[in-house]
């Protein structure tokens, strides 16, 4: 039977764990910045894209969903020696490279889902709306800003939490290349120590708690959404 | 009905008055793994699948190597079939502790942070840790890893080992040996640290493995040795003495020359190697 010993938490793993979580942290956020940034662009192009830009928009959205978030990672992380020239990698490594090539990785891998996200919300807005601000001369971007943006969050705010929630989530991939995220640092444990079942329930703890925190704003941020256009109504 | 409430007072009162006393046999009595495998005429071994020359698929999809020879060379002399459960670094340990298997024969190397989890027989291989780099490259040792990158596993043997012998190396770690060595070759990192025997069968396995060189002196190191259950002395000896008696009537040599020796891939000299069995008389 195995013998459950907490105290490890206190000491070295720890540190460790707290540091891994850090990680998780700032590699979660700057990975959903950019796939936010670049989910709304093609979402947006997709759904108004006509000619050669709707071939490449699909392209986008459909190679990033359907592979696995892993051999994304995997590969820009190996196929960047390719791409980059050598002297660019050997400056990028010493800045921690590999930590680099994960937030892009999943910003991309997640960006592909935000797109769809995106057009299937500027799908359910009537395309009259869309007329009508033509009509009273709104340029597209003022459209976009002032009639279609501000429903779109509303609409789309609960998936989007959703998406976010799966970011924080596959975050944890990054450790095949080398990120010293949380569920490194608890395989870091497992492996000097063999206590990683203690270390490895703390780190569901994180997530679970991390998850439920992001789950719990995207409510609140829905329910103020929604309050706000009755307002405005 | 009177007579129901009185039979499971009876056994109420039994069940309480015998249930220390049970459970005390029962600890006493808790049989060795060493009765349970004749009895069941099975022994079920952890090996590795992943590991060239010391436990691989080979083209048939049979799991094969040097320790699924000792492995199967223990069974034969306790006079029981062997079983192969495919194990990897991370499922080992649980594996043996859940009783699923009897005893793990996985390139584990023993050290003391460990031992206090699972017991270990004596060693029946050494290896320590060296570093592979490219031919081109102008490293020689680990001196000349200051300022530079090495990849391994989250084996943190190697990593500490590293930071011990140069501080100024910075260490990353990957998924895999495989994807340690693409990242050497890819000029992510300058070297791969690892056991020799891991970089010899990384080597073995490359398109040109005269492209790269093994270096360094070799760092810490440790012996493999077979993993057991705490606490069952009897089936760590039944072992032990198996391992001798390989050693000395010349079977391990036989299996090192199969796997390890000069001519196979991992084409080690038994020098290189630098190892011999503790022995008792």
């Amino acid at each position: 039977m195995y013998q459950f010993d907490w105290s490890i938490l206190l000491g070295e793993s720890g540190r460790l764990l707290l540091r891994g979580a850090e990680v998780t942290i700032e590699l979660a956020a700057l990975a959903l910045v950019l796939a936010l940034i670049l989910g709304f662009l093609f979402g947006v192009l997709r759904w108004s894209a006509i000619g050669l830009l709707k071939p490449i928009c699909w392209l986008y959205v459909e190679f990033l969903r359907n592979t696995p978030p892993l051999v994304q990672i995997l590969f820009w992380y190996f196929s960047a020696t390719v791409i980059l020239p050598n002297s660019v990698i050997l400056t990028l490594r010493d800045y921690g490279f590999q930590f680099i090539a994960a937030t892009f990785a999943l910003g991309l891998y997640h960006s592909g889902f935000i797109a769809e996200i995106v057009r299937g919300g500027l799908n359910a807005i009537p395309r009259g709306q869309y007329e009508a601000a033509q009509a009273i001369g709104f340029s597209f971007p003022q459209t976009i800003r002032y009639i279609l943006l501000p429903q779109l969050l509303r609409i789309t705010a609960p998936t989007l939490t959703n998406e976010a929630v799966s970011l924080v989530k596959n975050t944890s991939l990054a450790l095949a290349i080398g990120v010293t995220e949380i569920t490194y640092q608890a395989r870091y444990i497992d492996y000097t120590s063999f206590r990683g079942v203690e270390a490895l329930l703390a780190v569901t703890a994180f997530y679970l708690i991390l998850c439920l925190a992001i789950a719990g704003l995207g409510h609140g941020l829905q329910r103020w959404l929604s309050r706000h256009r009755r307002a405005a109504a | 009905m009177k007579r129901r409430q009185f039979t499971a007072a009876t056994a109420l009162g039994v069940a309480f008055a015998s249930g220390p006393f049970l459970a005390e046999t029962a600890r006493a009595e808790t049989p060795s793994t060493l009765e349970g495998v004749k009895q069941r005429g099975v022994l079920r071994a952890g090996v590795r699948q992943d590991v060239p020359g010391f436990g691989i698929v080979d083209e048939k999809g049979g799991t094969v190597g040097f320790d699924i020879d000792i492995a199967t060379e223990l069974a034969k002399r306790l006079g029981v079939k062997i079983e192969l459960v495919p194990v990897t670094a991370a499922t080992r340990i649980p594996l043996l502790q859940q009783g699923r298997i009897d005893l793990i024969a996985a390139t584990l190397t023993h050290y003391r942070e460990r031992d206090r989890v699972i017991d270990f027989s004596i060693g029946y291989f050494w290896t320590g840790q060296k570093l592979m780099v490219k031919k081109s490259s102008n490293i020689q040792s680990f001196a000349d890893m200051a300022g530079k990158r090495a990849g391994t596993t989250v084996g943190a043997l190697a990593l500490k080992n590293l930071a011990a012998a140069q501080p100024k190396a910075v260490g990353q770690t990957f998924e895999g040996y495989p994807e340690a060595f693409l990242a050497m070759q890819r000029g992510l990192v300058d070297a791969v640290v690892a056991d020799v025997i891991i970089l010899a069968g990384l080597r073995a396995n490359a398109p040109n493995p005269g492209d790269y060189v093994i270096v360094g002196e070799s760092l810490g190191g440790g012996d493999y040795a077979i993993g057991v259950r705490e606490n069952d002395s009897k089936w760590r000896d039944a072992i032990n003495f198996a391992l001798q008696d390989m050693w000395r009537d010349g079977t391990w040599d036989k299996i090192y020359g199969r796997w390890v020796g000069p001519g196979t891939p991992l084409n080690l000299a038994k020098s290189e190697i630098g190892f011999s069995m503790e022995l008792w008389d």
